[in-house]
């Protein structure tokens, strides 16, 4: 079945748009039309957007999903909820969940409860080393080829503080497609910062990352 | 041939003087009692200076040098040597060389070794091993095997599987193999492949990460052995992850051509590299390359030490 979204103010910065159109999508999903006005198909279905703004699915390039471990604090369902209801269709989930996301049991199951929840595309990334600890390299490949099919890997929330682990991890990703994405922070200089180093750090007496 | 020193300093035409004769060895290199008119390197002596464990090689040098009734004297140089005392490589090299030997087969840790030993001694070098750099018989035995096989080296399809930056074999086989015009493709992870390999056209190989991908294609599997202990160096996850995505699973190895064939160097890592059943596989050939081995070394010391054997060389 089509559906025409009416009068919305189209929102697309890929293509530099930004104005008042009528936007039809065909019965597989696709973009058919993107004019001043369409008339609907026979047995579409007509979304009237006086008023409202019509944008691609924002996706969400790092979010911690708290789940396993801390779903007290945030679950796969409460995120997924939180995301569509600020336009966001996509959400890349970072692996410093507990257990840490560096074998495929974990981002199986981060991927799977995204596809239960089933509002928004939860695609989970997989940690570079065993446990976050920055010595060992996690399942790289067993998480790639998963269903969780992982093409992004970090260890966010703690950074690779060896130059020698972050050159074999990106080697190593090299045979499966996979691109390293850093949380750059050098932990021997930012150890116990509540904040920016700087002149308000110094007045308040609280220690600073320095920068 | 005053020394082998590295399959690189070898010509096309000498690689086959050396296959040819040792096919010419065959029968004698099993030891079935056929050796028992060979004398040619009679009243030689053979000295293995082995600074690195090793089965097939030390023990296949001893077997063709006795094949052929020459002397052998086996220095294995660890507790029971005076290498224990602090005594240098060049001073138990010299030490050795002044009682009188013909050739010193020398395997060692560091690459450039035997080079460096030639440079000292009077007798006559054949490299074993040195370092990670090569190990010129090993490839030589293979090529023996897949000529043996195949009929013909030109064009032959191998792929060389497994932790290629570690490896003299690799190395040895890469340029033996290229030098006869078989075409080389090196599979492994990219933490364990030379990046120069894929990039230079020095190697004249082509490189990839995936095994799968060129299975159907090849004519000869060979396979590399993964230690254990790389897995502490960050070069791989773990050996499962390794087996997984690189080891020749039996899987893996239906899915080759009906005429394609497996081999290794030996040792094996069964379960790592290989799955173990397909070690075991009629279409394996590993101990077809044991074999090999004694048939090529014995080939080595009678071109290098024979009067004739020498006139064949110089041919």
């Amino acid at each position: 079945m089509a559906t025409l979204i009416r009068g919305g103010r189209v929102v697309d910065p890929g293509s530099g748009t930004n104005e008042k159109l009528d936007l039809l999508i065909d019965d597989a999903g696709m973009v058919a039309g993107l004019e001043e006005r369409i008339s609907p198909p026979e047995g579409a279905e007509v979304i009237e957007a006086e008023g409202l703004v019509v944008a691609p699915g924002f996706v969400d390039m790092h979010t911690h999903l708290r789940d396993p471990g801390r779903t007290d604090e945030e679950t796969v369902a409460s995120a997924s909820r939180a995301a569509a209801a600020g336009g966001f269709t996509a959400l890349c989930a970072m692996p410093n969940t507990r257990p840490v996301a560096d074998s495929g049991y974990v981002v199986e199951h981060v991927w799977s409860r995204g596809v239960e929840v089933g509002l928004v595309d939860v695609v989970p990334a997989g940690a570079l080393s065993k446990g976050l600890a920055g010595e060992a390299m996690a399942a790289i490949g067993a998480m790639a080829r998963s269903r969780a099919a992982v093409r992004l890997f970090t260890d966010d929330g703690h950074g690779v503080q060896s130059a020698l682990f972050a050159r074999r991890a990106m080697e190593y990703l090299r045979a499966f497609d996979g691109i390293y994405a850093e949380h750059c922070e050098d932990a021997s200089l930012a150890a116990g910062g509540h904040m920016h180093e700087g002149e308000l750090s110094a007045r308040l007496g609280l220690r600073g990352h320095p920068r | 041939m005053r020394h082998l020193l590295a399959i690189d300093d070898l010509s096309e035409g000498e690689v086959t003087t050396i296959l040819d004769t040792a096919q010419g060895f065959r029968r004698a290199a099993s030891g079935s009692g056929d050796a028992a008119g060979l004398s040619p390197l009679a009243g030689r002596t053979v000295c293995n200076l082995f600074y690195e464990p090793s089965t097939r090689t030390r023990v296949s040098f001893e077997l063709a040098a006795k094949r052929l009734s020459a002397e052998v004297v086996d220095f294995p140089a660890g507790a029971r040597s005076s290498v224990s005392k602090g005594e240098s490589f060049k001073d138990t090299a010299l030490t050795l060389d002044a009682m009188g030997l013909d050739v010193i087969v020398v395997r060692h840790s560091s690459a450039g070794a035997a080079h460096r030993l030639a440079g000292w001694v009077g007798a006559r070098v054949i490299n074993a091993g040195d370092g990670t750099h090569e190990h010129p018989t090993q490839a030589l035995l293979d090529l023996m095997t897949m000529r043996e096989h195949f009929k013909d080296l030109e064009g032959l399809k191998v792929a060389i599987v497994g932790d290629i930056t570690h490896s003299r074999v690799a190395r040895s086989c890469v340029k033996g193999l290229t030098k006869m015009g078989a075409e080389v493709i090196l599979v492994g992870p990219p933490t364990l492949i030379p990046a120069p390999a894929a990039t230079t056209t020095g190697w004249g190989v082509t490189v990839t990460s995936d095994l799968d991908e060129v299975l159907e294609e090849i004519d000869v599997c060979y396979l590399l052995r993964v230690q254990k202990e790389r897995q502490s160096e960050q070069l791989f996850p773990s050996t499962g992850e390794f087996h997984a995505n690189w080891g020749l699973t039996s899987a893996r190895v239906q899915r080759m051509r009906p005429e394609a064939v497996v081999m290794h160097p030996g040792p094996m890592n069964r379960g790592v590299e290989v799955e173990s059943e397909v070690a075991d596989l009629p279409r394996s050939l590993i101990l077809d390359q044991v074999a090999n081995g004694v048939a090529v070394r014995m080939s080595v010391l009678y071109l290098m030490l024979d009067a004739e054997g020498g006139a064949a060389w110089r041919r």
